[in-house]
């Protein structure tokens, strides 16, 4: 399963209606790997991690925005950018290449990350599962 | 060391804070007299800050590329998000993203980034060799395969927003097409021209939503198709719209219809506005159906303004409106699932419009991309201008011509 990481905060960091470090901003199937754009590689940091259970599932709730109550079920209002889970990816890295993948007009380069996980052409596999991400 | 004249040091100073702090110094030659250089490298250290406008030279119109083949980004999504990074976009830039049609795109998106950086606009289209021939399926689409929300919903305030180009196929699920749902309420700041909406289906939304108190102008667009069947009892229509700078110009609505005797009416063009300000001209609306019955091509206030309008039943009103017309008088195609609704030779739509020159902005242009205002026709209602054969340039369309070619190879 491939996840687009939101790698800094958009705005203040603090509002409902900001994606903020560590956001998912997008979720795909492995098989969507060749279409990744890229810009988009430079933007965010894409992580491919093995499939869990329910893949189809965890791939809709894990970008899945909070909700406000409205009057009635229909009423809902979207918190668009407040998303519920999000994956301290800085940990796994060093200063260097947290650098690198936080400058937009960079990518890791192909090759074996500090921590041992693979990047290829700007996806970066075999250093998180999905056990790392966090409900906020 | 610096000097100790005044003004050198001055400049010397501030020079040498520019480059501690890694602020861009002005590109091009400084000037060597120490007055007017330092003047310079503070209007652009200002520049920077965003205390001052960036320089018309420094404005630039950034367009990116959307779609699965070697493009940008491959999704919406992330081409929206990146609206506010400082290190792709910069204050007054105006913000392109081009789709391409390299397979179908199937997202929901929120469209309200760029605020931050402070952009001038925001237009999501298609690259021009990538656009539909006024038929569903011949560009780059968005094709829903789950979800009930709308595929683009706009919700920025503070610049000129334009969706051009993009067809959007619900492909029966409960999805709208596009909402304006929390941005600009200033006239003509949020467009929508040239697309196709359709096939939306079980508890669906509109094909155009603007909410109260936001500004969108629909012109050019196709909307047809749209199915609504379970009991939900809030209306819904092809074009709904609940502001006083809701505009439908040139729009082409046919075939919305709700089939569940427990849910609401539907209308081809609804406005829940009572002001003179919604203003609905030359569109064509047709085959509108509600088994719950009260459905209205047109459900519009009375102080609306209209005009030239084209109805099936006798709802179009207004000055230049044609009533009780039938559809398939007025198009190459009304099939359910095969529609092409360009006008055909003898429509009584032809040359029934009234001439709204060019603003707003791009509303001369049809579905084709023909230029009423250029080529000095007399306006058709609806999105399409037709042209009598070897009547005017129209614009060469590849798609089209390979697809009327294809028997005969």
């Amino acid at each position: 399963m491939l996840l687009w990481i939101w790698t800094r905060n958009d705005e203040t960091g603090l509002l409902d209606d900001e994606f903020k470090d560590g956001d998912i901003l997008q979720t795909k199937p492995d098989s969507f790997e060749p279409s990744i754009g890229g810009q988009e590689k430079k933007s965010y940091l894409i992580v491919k991690i093995p499939d869990p259970p329910n893949t189809a599932k965890v791939m809709t709730e894990l970008v899945r925005p909070e909700y406000s109550p409205g009057a009635t079920p229909d009423d809902e209002h979207v918190i668009r950018r407040k998303c519920r889970f999000r994956l301290d990816w800085r940990t796994r890295f060093t200063a260097t290449e947290i650098a690198t993948i936080v400058d937009a007009n960079a990518v890791l380069a192909d090759g074996t990350t500090s921590q041992g996980g693979t990047v290829t052409s700007g996806v970066v596999s075999g250093l998180f599962t999905i056990a790392d991400f966090s409900r906020k | 060391m610096f000097d100790t004249d005044v003004r050198i040091r001055t400049r010397q100073l501030v020079e040498a804070i520019a480059a501690e702090t890694n602020l861009p110094l002005p590109p091009w030659s400084l000037s060597q007299d120490s007055d007017t250089r330092t003047l310079q490298v503070v209007e652009q250290l200002a520049r920077t800050l965003l205390i001052l406008p960036p320089l018309a030279s420094e404005m630039a119109i950034k367009t990116k590329t959307i779609g699965t083949t070697g493009r940008d980004y491959s999704t919406i999504t992330a081409w929206e998000a990146d609206l506010d990074n400082g290190a792709i976009y910069s204050a007054s830039d105006d913000a392109v993203g081009e789709c391409y049609n390299d397979s179908a795109f199937d997202e929901s998106v929120t469209i309200n980034g760029g605020g931050t950086i402070g952009l001038t606009s925001v237009e999501l289209t298609v690259e021009s060799g990538e656009r539909h021939d006024g038929t569903a399926g011949t560009g780059a689409r968005v094709v829903r395969t789950s979800g009930s929300s709308f595929v683009l919903t706009h919700a920025t305030t503070t610049f000129v927003n334009l969706y051009r180009w993009l067809e959007i196929n619900l492909n029966g699920t409960g999805n709208g097409g596009v909402k304006q749902a929390s941005g600009s309420n200033t006239a003509h700041t949020v467009i929508c021209g040239r697309m196709l909406i359709h096939n939306n289906g079980g508890n669906s939304e509109s094909g155009v939503r603007i909410a109260s108190s936001r500004a969108m102008t629909v012109q050019n667009c196709m909307i047809f198709n749209c199915l609504h069947t379970t009991a939900t009892t809030g209306a819904r229509a092809g074009i709904y719209a609940s502001d006083d700078q809701a505009h439908a110009y040139n729009c082409t609505i046919h075939d919305i219809r709700r089939t569940n005797a427990s849910g609401g009416t539907c209308h081809g063009i609804l406005s829940a506005n009572a002001s003179a300000g919604p203003t609905f001209k030359n569109n064509i609306v047709t085959d509108i159906d509600s088994v719950v019955g009260g459905h209205l091509c047109y459900s519009l206030h009375a102080s609306n303004t209209r005009s030239n309008n084209l109805s099936s039943d006798t709802s179009a009103d207004g000055t230049g409106s044609l009533t009780s017309k039938t559809s398939a008088n007025q198009f190459v195609s009304n099939t359910r699932g095969s529609e092409d609704l360009h006008l055909k030779s003898g429509a009584d739509a032809i040359d029934a419009g009234t001439d709204l020159g060019t603003t707003p902005t791009g509303v001369n242009v049809d579905i084709d991309g023909y230029d009423r205002d250029a080529g000095g026709v007399t306006w058709d209602m609806g999105a399409h201008e037709f042209i009598a054969a070897g009547g005017g340039w129209r614009p060469f369309n590849e798609k089209s011509l390979r697809r009327k070619l294809r028997p005969v190879f």
